[in-house]
């Protein structure tokens, strides 16, 4: 069980056997781990068992993965550990904040201060990284690229570009056409070797990863065309699933993967080839209203959020007989569809407005934020009956007016929940309680994505920018430090710097204070309390700016 | 209900229900091979004590009717919780030179939930303690140089950034 073989025992607990001892080490959790580390020599020598990690680093890999990307149930404990750490410097976070681990150990380390650091409810620093001429339109869409370190991003005029996350800074931008149209990016995803990107005009581009050094990442291969618009698309391994009006559509993906390098002259091109159409229509409801917005598949499970107050579960009839679970795609027999609906209005859009779905947890719960805002958290029952047992009423009441709508939201695990709006960030413990919001000063929130170690904004200012909750990484050039609004003015977008002179103009003319501009919407309901984390720069400036006005003031000199 | 005999390594003689002694896989395994009646002759147990061996027949007693443990599960997917029952805890509360006895009896008898029981009760004297508060429960030399001292200073500085 020793990693060196020495039967060295712990001071203390005489005589124990080593499997002993690793049974109590098991028990422990990681922050008494790490104190076993700096108690004595023969303690700190049994707490760098591998051993004693792997149940901690399986358990942070399922939550942050959400059981979506199960390890093989066969594989052995040192190959489990080969696999994780393999995983962990690849396909975990886009910044390289697992790049230096060479033990389990290490990766426990960083996922600790990374954990301590979201629970915290303040991000660690900050950047924007727009701010020279690559998006000049507004943000429409973003996806993460984990194996290449990246974010990348498509704005409303057709250009996708590529950023390293740990720099900040933009190394590719293309815009990718089709039969002489420049495709606008709606959303982009981004699987192992494949990129897919649904355009405004419907068209669904297939891009593959160019290892041979080119100069754009990805290179188009292909497209295929959805019966109607798509309105959300996710990668399952080589299976695109895409989300129309009132269906689900399932596309095999393999010959873009299999395929060698792009359009080889006398090959024929590799095609998707739709493999099945899920009908999620309701007769009650108009198709213009059954839009999927928000999808994600798990455990040969779909689920959908859509339009207005609804959202959808699909489970295929292999899964409910329990014998062998085929994927969804691969059951013949049509599956079953569960509605479930949001509180107040009976499943009706109000405004346009969707419902959205996240895995939370581990142990199949879904997070849904109905049509206004308001979060739920649901435990899918395996009884016959289509309901759906909430695991508590409202885990996050609805946001006030007018920023009511959510862009998206995120679990990290069991611990954390994100609320994205159009014009923060909120941050909730796992059970509701608020702990911390980070104001986005770019502009309209449009798109978010969240790693694991940062949270990335895409706003309709052309606005990008990258709160990090990783300790020790920060960009100085493009902002530093907790979102701050010396920081974020300092780095705007130009299309930003345009309106703030606008705007000054018109203040000064108006003679309106600038130091201190009206906010609006921030305010948060008065029942919930907020704990302000003591490091919280946000405010940082105002007491120097209260200083500063105060000395133009008369002060009331004392008598002496 | 037959009895059989079990001999400490004080030469101390104690009867015990069939049925008991057999929450010890050890004694269970034992027993099989032998094949026959033990009833007159005591088995010997050469490494645990009277004293610790009555205190393990004490919880045998007490938890001949559970239900036998689950056959060796996935321990990753295992549940780590150090929850301990009420009547276990109450058990365990002897001092520290008894509750290793007892740990090391029920490993080397093979009783897998007292093994489990008392490693939590370890657990749990170890958890949310700091470096200093272990040495001091345990007993232990702080046997670091100075200058690993100094580094577990620095990296903990760090840490609390």
């Amino acid at each position: 069980m020793a990693a060196d073989g020495i039967q060295s025992g712990m001071d203390g607990l005489n005589g124990f056997p080593n499997e002993v001892l690793a049974l109590i080490l098991e028990l422990l959790d990681l922050e008494s781990l790490f104190k076993c580390y700096d108690v004595c020599q023969s303690w700190r020598k049994c707490s760098l068992w591998e051993s004693n990690y792997l149940p901690h680093v399986i358990k942070a890999y399922t939550e942050i993965t959400h059981g979506t990307r199960q390890l093989p149930a066969t594989l052995s404990g040192s190959e489990k550990t080969l696999r994780l750490k393999e995983l962990f410097k690849t396909s975990i976070s886009a910044l390289p904040v697992f790049a230096a681990c060479g033990t389990l150990r290490d990766i426990a380390v960083v996922l600790h201060r990374l954990d301590k650091s979201w629970l915290s409810g303040c991000n660690t620093s900050y950047a924007s990284l727009n701010t020279g001429d690559v998006h000049q339109m507004p943000l429409m869409c973003m996806a993460i690229d984990t194996e290449s370190g990246s974010i990348v991003t498509g704005d409303s005029g057709g250009i996708v570009a590529f950023w390293n996350v740990s720099t900040g800074c933009c190394y590719s931008k293309s815009i990718f056409m089709s039969s002489g149209h420049r495709n606008v990016p709606r959303h982009i995803e981004i699987e192992g070797d494949l990129l897919v990107m649904t355009s405004t005009g419907g068209v669904v581009v297939v891009l593959k990863r160019d290892r041979s050094g080119g100069s754009t990442p990805f290179i188009r291969m292909g497209e295929f065309f959805p019966n109607i618009r798509p309105t959300s698309i996710r990668i399952e391994g080589h299976i695109c699933i895409v989300g129309e009006a009132g269906a689900v559509s399932f596309w095999d993906l393999s010959m873009f993967s299999k395929s060698g390098s792009p359009s080889l002259l006398g090959q024929d091109p590799p095609f998707a080839s739709l493999l099945m159409t899920i009908d999620t229509s309701n007769p009650n409801i108009p198709l213009s209203e059954s839009q999927v917005y928000s999808l994600f598949y798990r455990d040969s499970q779909l689920y959908l959020g859509l339009t207005g107050n609804r959202m959808q579960q699909i489970i295929s009839q292999s899964k409910k007989s329990w014998t062998a679970i085929k994927e969804l795609w691969e059951s013949e027999e049509p599956p079953h569809i569960r509605l479930a609906l949001g509180p107040g209005s009976q499943g009706h859009s109000s405004g346009g407005s969707q419902s959205k779905l996240c895995p939370i947890g581990s142990d199949g719960d879904i997070l849904v934020s109905w049509a206004d805002s308001s979060i739920y958290r649901l435990a899918s029952n395996t009884d016959e009956e289509l309901v759906w047992e909430p695991r508590s009423d409202c885990l996050i009441p609805a946001a006030l007016w007018p920023y009511r709508d959510c862009v998206g939201i995120y679990a990290r695990g069991e611990q954390v929940i994100c609320r994205v709006k159009r014009n923060e960030i909120e941050i909730f413990l796992g059970n509701g309680v608020p702990i911390g919001r980070i104001p986005c000063n770019l502009g309209d929130i449009s798109c978010v994505l969240i790693d694991p170690a940062f949270i990335a904004l895409g706003t309709r200012e052309a606005g990008l920018c990258i709160y990090y909750f990783a300790p020790g990484h920060q960009i100085l050039a493009l902002g530093q430090g907790p979102s701050s609004s010396v920081a974020t003015n300092s780095v705007q977008t130009p299309l930003l710097k345009r309106k703030h002179t606008y705007k000054r103009k018109y203040q000064e003319a108006m003679g309106m204070d600038l130091e201190n501009p009206l906010v609006v919407g921030t305010s948060i309901s008065p029942n919930l309390s907020l704990r302000v984390p003591v490091n919280n720069t946000l405010r940082a400036s105002s007491p120097r700016l209260a200083l500063e006005s105060k000395t133009n003031t008369k002060i009331p000199v004392p008598a002496p | 209900m037959s009895t059989i005999k079990l001999l400490s390594s004080d030469n101390a003689e104690l009867a015990v229900d069939k049925e008991v002694a057999e929450r010890s896989i050890l004694i269970k395994n034992m027993l099989e091979d032998v094949g026959g009646d033990m009833s007159d002759q005591a088995i010997p147990i050469p490494n645990v004590n009277e004293a610790v061996l009555r205190k393990v027949i004490e919880w045998c007693e007490h938890h001949k009717s559970d239900p036998p443990p689950p056959a060796d599960e996935d321990s990753d997917s295992r549940k780590k919780s150090t929850d301990i029952e009420e009547w276990d805890q109450k058990f365990m509360q002897v001092d520290q030179e008894m509750l290793f006895e007892i740990i090391l009896a029920a490993n080397y008898l093979d009783i897998k939930p007292l093994l489990d029981v008392g490693c939590k009760t370890v657990a749990n004297m170890i958890k949310g303690k700091s470096p200093e508060e272990i040495r001091k429960t345990f007993n232990i030399q702080n046997d670091f140089t100075p200058e690993e001292e100094d580094q577990i200073r620095r990296e903990n500085e760090w840490a609390e950034e």
